[in-house]
């Protein structure tokens, strides 16, 4: 049987003139035949188009020149006999069930790295990051608090100590090191009663919280402050400031890449709420390991519990009982979730 | 969206000009390249971003073999390696640029004023690769402008911008401890963008001065007083678009909550703070509201005005693309992708495109069949890929 053959105009790439051609596969070697001269391509020396329905088939010579086919159908039929195939992605696109699949494929492994792997890239590299970078973060957020929104601590200088030799003990006590985390004290004007763990190692005690802390009653003295300071120092000892750092910023570079055509505010909503998703896993770590500090270190999660009731929680935990969607828009899980956690953990 | 530089997407002569019209013809579906754009987003993301190089051969072929002028599509060379090569070393110049940024703003002060210096020798290098991949017949565009004609084109309006960025800095260093400094500085940044559209008019005469198709040099003939004119125009209608919106707005208010309240509620907003808060998101989004609206009507007019007076050879462009039918499509293209979550965005290109290019004739003078070609080149990717990166649009 003699090979199948296909047509097309050529153009040598000196001139726009058309030539035509018809042309054939010897094997995988392009014959393509002019009125007067006849060219031959090894494989690896022509390239063939991918089959589109209505784009030019050209097929692209090595060494200059090319063949505008008329039927992309007819040049893949002869290819075939060839014995050559088309490309993985040209087959895949040429078939909408196999689009949809792509499709399903592709929003599975949005979610997968999204999910786990952007955590576990996220835990894994957060430890590597230089102390000198963290310690630079840290004091930059210090400097940032330190203009306007908190002023020096009025809280007396031997209470701050006590507060601290608290602090360590039952770091001690619940196995975490000789030296683990230094307080800084401030009264927040804007902050009210709160605590960060901060880049570095330090973590920020507001006045307004110990006061708020010394309020809720419990056996031991500072119990509900010793909760909240265990549960700043979860963060500190994961990395959390960081990895959330590491995660947002990847997941900004991400979504640009994949959203940013549309409009800045289409890839600025999912940073947003993939942001809030990952801090409120965040807080539940940092739960886990506040329970499990205050239970190696016999003190009771309870005090924190009613803390937390007083103080409400944190940003927009002003609703008990939300609807469910309203999960999305908070930073920390919701209360009857966290009591639950702490009790399990603090057991 | 879907850029297609190099290719001459506007044309149609002007009036009396001669010469037989020929029409570009797209022939993209939105289906078929949604297919394609899908597993080239599935390969780019699971091969960590490596395809993507590929994934953008793929979707210029597409485009360029589906835009037709006298029965020959357009055609796009790149090789993908050179493509890829490109990207990482523009992607590693943004990490350190981000990393400098955090650790030492001051160095990262001085790498954008060097990526600014560095910015016209980017677009010489970005229109070369760009002209040279780009193939009509065989014939490949060319592009012959020299890196110091970018620089002597594009210098003075860069170190105006430069002069934008010292503004900023210097207003974040003083932090509005002396007013009347602050205050000449904004001006003079306020000012610096009045050479806007110098900038751009000068970018376009480089480009079109200088590209060819084969051995056939385009020229342009627009002048720096019809940018002018097409951006201070775009500029009344969105000052008119914010007051208007301003002013439905508070007529909104007013209907809901009465006169009286609306005034009361204005009057006694607690601290200032949530009343300037208020009011910076009401100006962000009357201004984001005329940047939509205005856009179709800038892009429209710049595209007539640029392919009008552009010629290649003998040959001239007609574009003829209407504000109305823009807008309906950039418009509808926007509503759709963000309902579809970012679906619809091939389908949108693809209109887009389609409507863009098929607005563009070409008036033939002679023959189309006896261009003659000129010297190849290789050019690295690097340029193409930076100004990608930064989103520099230097196509259409």
């Amino acid at each position: 049987m003699s090979p199948s053959v296909f047509f097309g105009r050529y153009f040598d790439g000196r001139i726009s003139t058309p030539v035509p051609v018809a042309m054939r596969f010897e094997g995988d070697v392009l014959v393509v035949v002019a009125p007067d001269f006849e060219r031959r391509a090894a494989r690896g020396h022509y390239r063939l188009p991918e089959r589109t329905e209505q784009g030019q088939p050209i097929i692209h010579l090595r060494g200059g020149g090319q063949v505008e086919a008329d039927d992309v159908g007819a040049l893949w039929r002869a290819a075939r006999e060839g014995g050559l195939r088309e490309s993985f992605a040209s087959l895949m696109s040429q078939r909408w069930s196999l689009a949809l699949l792509a499709l399903a494929l592709t929003i599975a492994t949005l979610y997968a790295g999204y999910r786990w792997v952007l955590p576990w890239a996220a835990t894994l590299a957060a430890p590597l990051v230089p102390a000198m970078i963290e310690r630079s973060l840290g004091q930059e957020a210090i400097d940032w608090i330190d203009d306007g929104l908190a002023a020096p601590s009025r809280l007396p200088q031997a209470r701050r100590d006590e507060i601290q030799a608290r602090f360590s003990r039952m770091l001690e006590r619940a196995g975490e090191g000789p030296a683990p985390g230094t307080l800084l004290f401030r009264s927040g004007v804007d902050i009210g009663p709160n605590a960060f763990a901060l880049p570095g190692g330090v973590i920020l005690v507001t006045d307004e919280l110990v006061e708020a802390a010394a309020e809720v009653p419990s056996d031991m003295p500072d119990e509900a402050l010793l909760g909240v300071l265990a549960h700043e120092y979860g963060h500190m000892r994961g990395h959390h400031l960081m990895r959330r750092l590491l995660k947002v910023s990847v997941l900004a570079v991400a979504t640009s890449a994949l959203w940013g055509d549309v409009g800045t505010l289409a890839a600025i909503v999912p940073t947003i709420l993939g942001g809030l998703d990952y801090t409120r896993d965040l807080e539940r770590d940092a739960d886990r390991e506040a329970a499990r500090i205050l239970s190696a270190a016999s003190l009771s999660v309870e005090p924190l519990i009613t803390l937390f009731g007083m103080l409400g929680e944190d940003v927009g935990a002003g609703v008990p009982q939300g609807p469910d969607w309203r999960r999305y828009l908070r930073t920390h899980p919701m209360t009857g979730e966290r009591i639950e956690l702490l009790r399990e953990g603090g057991r | 969206m879907e850029r297609l530089p190099g290719v001459p997407s506007g044309g149609g002569a002007p009036p009396g000009a001669g010469g037989r019209l020929r029409p570009i013809v797209f022939t993209g579906s939105g289906g078929e390249y949604f297919r394609i754009w899908i597993v080239n987003l599935l390969l780019s993301i699971l091969s960590l971003g490596i395809y993507s190089a590929w994934a953008k051969v793929r979707r210029q072929r597409y485009f360029h073999r589906n835009t037709r002028l006298a029965g020959s599509a357009f055609d796009y060379h790149a090789r993908p390696a050179a493509i890829l090569l490109g990207r990482i070393v523009a992607a590693a110049g943004l990490v350190v640029f981000v990393v400098a940024a955090e650790l030492q703003p001051l160095a990262a002060v001085g790498l954008l004023a060097a990526w600014l210096i560095g910015l016209p020798w980017i677009v010489h290098r970005a229109l070369r690769f760009r002209h040279a991949n780009t193939s009509w017949r065989g014939i490949r565009f060319g592009f012959l402008g020299t890196v110091g004609q970018a620089y002597r084109a594009l210098m003075l309006p860069v170190l105006a911008w430069m002069l934008v960025a010292g503004c900023a800095v210097g207003l974040a260093l003083w932090q509005g401890s002396d007013a009347v400094l602050g205050l000449v500085l904004l001006a003079a940044g306020v000012g610096s963008y009045a050479l806007l559209p110098l900038l751009h008019y000068r970018l376009r005469r480089y480009h079109h001065d200088n590209a060819c198709l084969g051995m056939l040099p385009a020229r342009s003939s627009a002048g720096a007083g019809m940018f002018y004119g097409v951006y201070l125009r775009s500029l009344v209608l969105a000052v008119a678009l914010v007051l208007g919106f301003i002013v439905l707005l508070a007529a909104g208010l007013v209907a809901v909550a009465g006169i009286s309240n609306a005034i009361e509620v204005a009057a006694t907003a607690p601290g200032g703070a949530p009343a300037v808060a208020g009011l910076g998101m009401v100006a962000g989004a009357a201004g984001w509201f005329a940047w939509m609206m205005v856009r179709p009507y800038f892009l429209a007019r710049m595209q007539n005005l640029v392919w009008n007076r552009t010629r290649i050879g003998p040959h001239r462009f007609v574009s003829r693309v209407k504000v109305r039918r823009l807008w309906a499509i950039r418009m509808s293209n926007f509503v759709l992708v963000l309902a579809t979550l970012g679906l619809f965005l091939p389908f949108a290109s693809v209109r887009l495109a389609r409507y863009r290019l098929q607005s563009v004739q070409v008036a033939v003078l002679g023959d189309l069949d006896r261009i003659e070609g000129g010297e190849r080149e290789r050019i690295a990717a690097f340029g193409e890929e930076a100004a990608d990166l930064f989103d520099l649009d230097i196509g259409i």
